[in-house]
C-alpha cells in the first residue's frame, strides 16, 4: 500500500479553499490510529493558517501539539514555528491559555507561545 | 630489354601476374630484393653462339651487366610504383567514401523535414502527469470526493498494516 495517495489527498485538502476540507481533515486525519497520518494532517491544518484549523491542532486534547505521540506533537510545533505569519497562531494560543478546560492543553499552549516568542 | 624500353615500362606498371608471364626468368632470381625483369640467360646463349672471337665480347659483357642493373632498377621502380599506386588507391577510395557519405548526408538533410509536433509533445507530457492522485488534479475535485477517497485509502492502508 502506498501512502503517497493519502499524503496527496491530505495535501490537497490542506490547500483546498472549501472550509469543509477542515472538517474532513479533522474527522479522518486527526482521529486516525496511524501516527504518520495524524502527523501529516496536523501539518496540513497548520499550513492552512486559519483560526478554525489552528484551533483543532492547538486547543483540542490529543490532537496536534497535544498529541500523545511525541513525534506528532513535535512535528506540529515545528510546523507552527516555521510559519511566516504567526499572528493567527498567537491569537489562538492566547485564547487556549485563557479558556481551555484541560490544564495540560493550557500548559502546552503556554509553552508553544513561549517558544514562538523566543524564536522571533 | 633496352634502357629505352625500361623507361617506358616505368610508367606502365604491370600486375604481378603479367610480370610473371612476360619474364622468362624461371627461377625468380632476385637482385637486391627485386625480381629481375629481363632475361639474364639470353646473353649467355648469345655468347655461346658468337664464341670468344667476337670483337664485341667485352661490350656484350658490359651490356649484360647493365641489363641486370637496369632490370633491378626497373623491378625496383615497378615495386615502388605498385606500393605507391596501392597507397594512392587507398587514399582515393577513402576520399570517395567521404564524398559519398557527404553526398548521402546532404541528400538526407535535404529530404529531412524538421518539424515539432507540439500536440504529440503535450499529449506525452500530460500522459506522464495524468495521475488521478496528483495534488493538482485532486485540488480540482470537490471536498466530498476527497473525503470519500481519503476514507477508502485510509481504510486500505489500515488493512495493509494489519496484514
Amino acid at each position: 500500500m502506498k501512502t503517497n495517495r493519502i499524503d496527496n489527498i491530505i495535501e490537497a485538502l490542506g490547500r483546498h479553499e472549501d472550509p469543509k476540507s477542515i472538517q474532513v481533515l479533522e474527522e479522518i486525519g486527526t482521529n486516525s490510529e496511524i501516527d504518520e497520518i495524524r502527523e501529516k494532517t496536523a501539518q496540513a491544518l497548520i499550513r492552512k493558517n486559519c483560526p478554525e484549523s489552528l484551533k483543532i491542532v492547538i486547543a483540542s486534547a490529543g490532537k496536534g501539539i497535544n498529541d500523545l505521540s511525541a513525534r506528532v506533537a513535535m512535528s506540529s510545533i515545528n510546523e507552527i514555528l516555521s510559519l511566516n505569519d504567526k499572528t493567527e497562531v498567537l491569537k489562538v494560543l492566547e485564547e487556549t491559555m485563557n479558556s481551555a478546560e484541560k490544564s495540560e492543553v493550557k500548559d502546552t499552549a503556554r509553552s508553544v507561545k513561549a517558544l514562538i516568542t523566543y524564536s522571533m | 630489354m633496352k634502357i629505352s624500353q625500361t623507361n617506358f615500362s616505368i610508367f606502365k606498371p604491370m600486375s604481378k601476374e603479367e610480370r610473371q608471364e612476360v619474364h622468362s626468368n624461371p627461377f625468380g632470381i632476385n637482385f637486391k630484393g627485386n625480381v629481375l625483369t629481363s632475361d639474364v640467360f639470353e646473353s649467355t646463349k648469345a655468347k655461346e653462339t658468337t664464341n670468344s672471337t667476337n670483337p664485341f665480347d667485352s661490350f656484350t659483357k658490359l651490356t649484360n651487366k647493365s641489363k641486370m642493373v637496369a632490370s633491378a632498377f626497373v623491378g625496383g621502380m615497378n615495386s615502388f610504383n605498385e606500393a605507391f599506386r596501392s597507397r594512392i588507391n587507398s587514399i582515393i577510395s577513402f576520399g570517395r567514401q567521404i564524398k559519398d557519405n557527404l553526398a548521402n548526408s546532404w541528400e538526407k538533410a535535404k529530404n529531412t523535414e524538421i518539424s515539432l509536433d507540439f500536440k504529440g509533445l503535450m499529449e506525452s507530457i500530460s500522459s506522464k502527469f495524468d495521475n488521478t492522485y496528483s495534488v493538482n488534479n485532486l485540488l480540482k475535485r470537490p471536498v466530498d470526493d476527497l473525503y470519500t477517497m481519503l476514507a477508502i485509502e485510509h481504510a486500505a492502508y489500515k488493512e495493509s498494516l494489519k496484514a
